[in-house]
C-alpha cells in the first residue's frame, strides 16, 4: 500500500463524512456505507463539479476494497462517522413479513403514493432520513415485491394515487417500473407507476461515479456485464444504449445524499401536472424513467437549470 | 377587564398579604342574596386583559373565576332538577359554581363553555380548608398554580406568579429549561409546564383539590372517549353520523352567537372557517361580519377562497393587509401578551384581527380552529405510513443520535419528528453547556406518549388516527391554538369562540368511525359532507393548503435588524441557550435541506421575546 494515498484517502474520508451528512430534513442527515464512498470519490477527484454540459461518467478513483479498508482504519483510530448508517444499509436481506398491527385501522385509510427503490440500502437511508414522514409515503425495496395486498388496496382508494420508482442507471434498474407495475394490477382503483430515474442521461450530466462490469462494489452487480438486454425504454438515446450496452451503470446512492433528499422529495410530493396525449398510454413512453435534479440547494427555494427536465407522469391504469 | 388570583395560606392574613405583594386587589363581589362576598383568598388583577369576575358565594362556598356558559339553561335546568334552582340572573360564574357544589363533576361536565375557576372551600368538620381549581373541557381558558411559602396560589395572570415574591425567594421563577426544550420540540408548551420553573398550568378537563399539607388530588371530569358501535366501523352507512353531526354543529354554533349583537367570523378561505361562517349566517338574526388577512398583492394567499364564501354567505367582508413592517413593530406585544410562548407566526395578525373586529364595534367572534384535531387534518398520514413500517420493522435503529427512540418510545420520538420544528436540531442549535443541563430532565416525548402509546390500558382509544387526533387535541388544540386566541381576543375585549371545539362536537367525532374522518386520502370527511349543502363545491372539495405566511421574507426584511440584535446580541448571549454559529446560518439561510429556516428562528425569536417581556434571565 502506498502511504502517501492512504493519507489521501483518510483525509479525503473525513472531509466526506462531514459532507454527507451536511443538514437534512431532520436533523443530520444519515447516509450509507455505499454513498460515503461515493462521496469520497468526489473528494478525491472532484469532476462533478465540471460543467453540466460536460456530459461524463468518470470512474472510480479508487476501488470499494480499498475505501473499506481505510474505513476500518479511520473507525478503529476513532473518527467521527457521522450519521454512517449501521448494519443492515447494504444487504438485500428481506425484511420481516407485515406483522399484524396493534389498531385495526392501520391500512383503512387512503395512501396517496408509494416509493419503490431498487436497493434496500437506498429505502434504509430514505427512511432514516424521515422521508416517509415527510411525505407521508412509504418507502419500500424492489425485493419487498410484490407489494402487500393491503398497500395495494390503499393505493386504489385515492384517486391519481402514484407509485414512484427509483432505481439505478442500468439495464436491471429500467427493468423494475414495468415489474412494479405488474405488482399493482389488482389495486381497485387506477394506480400511476412512474420512474424517478436515474437513466443514463442524468448520470452524466450530474458527472456520477459510474461503474463498469462485474466486480464493482460489494457483490451488487454479479450478473450484469457488457450487452443489452431488451425492453429498455424506447425513448433512451443512442448514446445512453451504448453506455448501458458497455456495461456501464450508475447507482443511486452515487447522488449526493442531499441532493437525493432534496430532489425525491421534490418529485414524490410536487404538484403534478397531468399528461394527455395520444402518447400517454404507450407503454414504452410508460417504462421512461426520467428524473429531475436540481440545482444546488440555495436560499429561498430550488433552483432549475436548463438541463433539469420535467419527470413524466404517465397514468397507467392498474 | 381582569385576572384573578386565589390563595391558600396557613391563615387568611397571610393570604391576604401574598395577594396584596401580588398586586392582587381584594374585591367584595356579591352573593347569592346581594350580600357582599368578604375573603382574603380570592382577587382580581385589575390591570390585565380577562374575564375574571367574583368572588361570588354559594352553599358557603367562595370562588373567583373567568366564566363564560354557553347552555346556562341547561344548567338552570339541571338544578332545579336537582332541587336547587339557582337565581336566573346570577352570573355565570356563580352558576358554574352552584354546579360544582350542587353536582360535583356532573355538573362541570355539562357545562359547555370557556371557564377556569377557583373556589375556597371550608372544610367540613373544622379541618383545613381547600382550594379547587377547574378548568374547561378543552381548554379554552388557562390556570396556573404554585406553591410556596406553604401557600398555594393559582391564577389565570402568569405574571402575578412571576411577580409573587414569595415564589421569587423559592426560585420559582427561574426559567425551566426543559420547558425551553418542549417549547423548541412543540412551538407551544403542550403539558402542565410552563417556562417558570415553580409554577405549572391545570390541564383541561380537570379539578385540582390543593389541600394545605401540599397535596393535589386531580379528577379527570371529562376526556375524549372512543365510544364506537359495535360492528361499526366498516360497512355501515356514513349518513347518520354525517346527520348527527349536522345537528350538533347548528347546535354548537347557535350557543355561541350573541343574541341582539353582530358577530364577527375569522374567515380563512379553508373550509373550517367558511362551515363556522356559513352555519353563522343560516342561523345567527343579525349581520355577520367576515374577516381575512393578506400579506400583500405580491405573496399567494387565499382570499379569493374566502372571498367567494363571503359573497355566497352574504356577509359583511373586510380584508385586513398585514405588513412585515407592522409585524416586526408589533411582534414584542403579540408576544408578550401570551401566557407561554407560542412560536406561529401568526400572532400578529391574530392580534390586528382582533383588533379590527373591536374597532367594529362587536363583541364576539367565531372561528374554525379545531376541524384539523378533531376531524383529522393532515398531519395524521405521515403517522400512519410511519406505524406501517414499524410494524414492519424496516425503520432503522442502529443507535445513532436520539432520533428514533427505542421501544415504546418509537412511535412518540416520530411524532415529535413529524412537527417539523427543532426537535432534531436541538444538538446542533443548543450550547453544550444547555445540553449538558438537560441531561437526566424529562424528556418531551412524555407529553404525546400517553395518548399515543400502544399497550393496552383503561380508556386507550383503539384506533390509531383517533389516538392521533386525541394527542392532537390534548396538546395543541388546548396549549396553542386555544390559548393563543382566548389570549389575543381578550386583549381587545372581544371573545374568541369556536363551535368546532364544541364538548359535544368532539364527542361526536371520536364515536364516528375513523374512515368516515379520514376516507381514502380524503381529510375531515365527514365534516365536509355535514355542510356540503352550505358551501360551494369549491371551498368543500379543495385540499388543506394552511395560511402561506412569508416568514422567512419578513426575517430578511423588515425584522432582519431585530432578528440580529435580539438573537446574538449581549443579553442572547449571557442567557447562554442557542449557539450563535447556527443561528447566524439560519440568519444567512443555511444549515437546513429545505428552506426552513425561518420557521425555525421564528421560534428562537419568539422565546426571545416572551423571556424578555417576563424579565426572566
Amino acid at each position: 500500500m502506498d502511504p502517501l494515498i492512504d493519507r489521501a484517502l483518510a483525509r479525503a474520508l473525513e472531509r466526506a463524512v462531514a459532507r454527507a451528512g451536511a443538514p437534512g430534513l431532520t436533523g443530520r442527515i444519515r447516509f450509507t456505507e455505499r454513498q460515503l464512498y461515493y462521496e469520497v470519490c468526489r473528494a478525491l477527484r472532484p469532476l462533478h463539479a465540471y460543467p453540466r454540459r460536460v456530459r461524463r461518467t468518470p470512474a472510480p478513483p479508487v476501488p470499494y476494497e480499498r475505501f473499506e479498508a481505510a474505513l476500518r482504519r479511520y473507525a478503529d483510530g476513532g473518527g467521527d462517522l457521522g450519521g454512517l448508517l449501521g448494519g443492515g444499509g447494504g444487504g438485500g436481506s428481506r425484511v420481516a413479513p407485515l406483522a399484524e398491527p396493534c389498531e385495526p385501522d392501520l391500512y383503512d385509510y387512503g395512501l396517496p403514493r408509494l416509493l419503490v427503490c431498487q436497493s434496500r440500502s437506498v429505502a434504509r437511508m430514505l427512511l432514516a432520513n424521515d422521508l416517509h414522514l415527510e411525505a407521508a409515503c412509504p418507502v419500500l425495496a424492489a425485493d419487498d415485491l410484490p407489494l402487500d395486498p393491503r398497500l395495494v388496496a390503499g393505493l386504489g382508494r385515492v384517486d391519481g394515487a402514484t407509485v414512484h420508482v427509483l432505481h439505478d442507471a442500468s439495464a436491471a434498474g429500467m427493468a423494475l417500473t414495468a415489474r412494479v407495475r405488474d405488482g399493482v394490477e389488482g389495486a381497485p382503483g387506477p394506480v400511476r407507476v412512474v420512474s424517478l430515474g436515474l437513466v443514463p442521461r442524468h448520470a452524466m450530466a450530474l458527472h456520477l461515479v459510474a461503474g463498469k462490469g462485474k466486480g464493482e462494489g460489494p457483490g451488487k452487480r454479479a450478473g450484469e456485464g457488457p450487452g443489452l438486454p431488451a425492453g429498455l425504454p424506447a425513448t433512451l438515446t443512442a448514446r445512453e444504449r451504448a453506455w448501458l450496452a458497455a456495461g456501464r451503470f450508475a447507482e443511486v446512492e452515487s447522488v449526493p445524499p442531499a441532493r437525493l433528499l432534496r430532489t425525491v422529495l421534490r418529485l414524490v410530493c410536487g404538484p403534478r401536472t397531468p399528461v394527455h396525449s395520444v402518447w400517454t398510454g404507450l407503454r414504452t413512453l410508460r417504462t421512461a424513467g426520467f428524473m429531475t435534479w436540481p440545482a444546488e440547494n440555495r436560499p429561498g427555494g430550488e433552483t432549475r437549470t436548463t438541463d433539469d427536465e420535467p419527470a413524466t407522469r404517465n397514468p397507467v391504469q392498474g | 377587564m381582569a385576572r384573578f388570583v386565589a390563595c391558600l395560606a396557613p391563615t387568611p392574613e397571610r393570604s391576604a398579604g401574598h395577594l396584596a405583594a401580588m398586586g392582587a386587589a381584594v374585591r367584595y363581589g356579591a352573593g347569592a342574596g346581594g350580600g357582599a362576598v368578604r375573603t382574603p383568598h380570592l382577587a382580581l388583577v385589575t390591570d390585565e386583559p380577562g374575564y375574571a369576575t367574583g368572588p361570588f358565594a354559594a352553599y358557603g362556598r367562595t370562588a373567583v373565576g373567568e366564566v363564560t356558559l354557553h347552555n346556562r339553561p341547561d344548567l338552570l335546568e339541571a338544578l332545579t332538577v336537582a332541587g336547587d334552582p339557582a337565581p336566573p340572573g346570577c352570573p355565570d360564574g356563580e352558576l358554574l359554581l352552584r354546579c360544582w357544589v350542587r353536582l360535583g363533576a356532573a355538573g362541570i361536565r355539562a357545562a359547555e363553555g370557556m371557564f377556569a375557576l377557583a373556589v375556597h372551600e371550608h372544610a367540613e368538620g373544622g379541618g383545613p380548608d381547600e382550594l379547587v381549581l377547574i378548568r374547561d373541557h378543552m381548554g379554552a381558558r388557562t390556570l396556573f398554580y404554585a406553591r410556596a411559602d406553604d401557600t398555594w396560589t393559582a391564577a389565570t395572570s402568569l405574571r402575578a406568579l412571576r411577580r409573587w415574591p414569595a415564589l421569587v425567594a423559592a426560585g420559582g421563577t427561574g426559567l425551566d429549561l426543559a420547558a425551553v426544550r418542549s417549547f423548541l420540540t412543540f412551538a407551544y408548551l403542550p403539558g402542565e409546564e410552563t417556562l417558570l420553573r415553580g409554577v405549572r398550568e391545570v390541564l383541561p378537563g380537570r379539578c385540582l383539590r390543593l389541600a394545605a399539607d401540599g397535596t393535589v388530588t386531580e379528577t379527570h371530569y371529562w376526556e375524549p372517549e372512543e365510544r364506537l358501535k359495535a360492528g361499526g366501523d366498516g360497512a355501515a352507512s356514513p349518513a347518520p353520523y354525517v346527520l348527527r353531526l349536522r345537528e350538533l354543529l347548528e347546535e354548537a354554533t347557535a350557543m355561541r352567537l350573541p343574541p341582539g349583537e353582530d358577530v364577527g367570523v375569522l374567515l380563512s378561505g379553508g373550509v373550517d372557517s367558511s362551515l363556522v361562517t356559513a352555519l353563522a349566517a343560516k342561523l345567527h338574526d343579525h349581520p355577520v361580519h367576515t374577516y381575512s388577512i393578506s400579506f400583500g398583492d405580491e405573496l399567494p394567499n387565499e382570499l379569493g377562497y374566502s372571498g367567494l364564501v363571503a359573497a355566497h354567505c352574504r356577509t359583511r367582508h373586510r380584508i385586513l393587509t398585514v405588513s412585515g413592517d407592522a409585524v416586526a413593530a408589533r411582534l414584542a406585544e403579540a408576544a408578550a401578551l401570551l401566557d407561554s410562548p407560542v412560536g406561529d407566526p401568526l400572532t400578529v395578525p391574530n392580534l390586528m384581527l382582533a383588533e379590527a373586529v373591536a374597532g367594529d364595534g362587536l363583541r364576539v367572534v367565531l372561528n374554525g380552529e379545531g376541524g384539523d384535531p378533531v376531524f383529522g387534518g393532515p398531519k395524521n398520514l405521515p403517522m400512519l405510513v410511519q406505524e406501517m413500517h414499524r410494524r414492519r420493522g424496516d425503520l432503522p435503529d442502529d443507535g445513532y443520535g436520539d432520533g428514533y427512540g427505542h421501544g415504546d418510545d418509537v412511535r412518540a420520538t416520530a411524532y415529535l419528528r413529524s412537527y417539523r420544528k427543532c426537535f432534531a436540531d436541538l444538538p446542533d442549535l443548543l450550547t453544550p453547556e444547555a445540553l449538558h443541563a438537560l441531561t437526566g430532565l424529562p424528556a418531551p416525548q412524555r407529553f404525546v406518549t400517553p395518548y399515543l402509546r400502544p399497550e393496552a390500558r383503561d380508556g386507550r382509544m383503539d384506533h390509531l388516527l383517533n389516538q392521533l387526533l386525541h394527542c392532537n387535541l390534548r396538546t395543541k388544540g388546548a396549549h396553542h391554538i386555544l390559548t393563543k386566541v382566548e389570549r389575543l381576543t381578550a386583549s381587545q375585549s372581544v371573545q374568541g369562540r369556536s363551535p368546532l371545539f364544541d364538548r359535544r362536537v368532539v364527542d361526536h367525532a371520536f364515536a364516528t368511525p375513523p374512515r368516515w374522518k379520514l376516507n381514502g386520502a380524503t381529510e375531515k370527511w365527514v365534516l365536509k359532507e355535514s355542510v356540503r349543502d352550505l358551501l360551494p363545491d369549491t371551498v368543500v372539495d379543495r385540499p388543506k393548503s394552511g395560511m402561506r405566511v412569508p416568514v422567512q421574507q419578513w426575517l430578511g426584511g423588515p425584522l432582519r435588524e431585530l432578528a440580529d440584535d435580539l438573537l446574538l446580541g449581549r443579553e442572547a448571549r449571557a442567557r447562554g441557550l442557542f449557539r450563535p454559529d447556527t443561528v447566524r446560518a439560519w440568519l444567512r439561510g443555511e444549515g437546513a435541506l429545505l428552506p426552513r429556516q425561518g420557521g425555525k428562528l421564528w421560534l428562537v425569536l419568539t422565546l426571545e421575546l416572551w423571556l424578555r417581556a417576563y424579565d426572566i434571565s
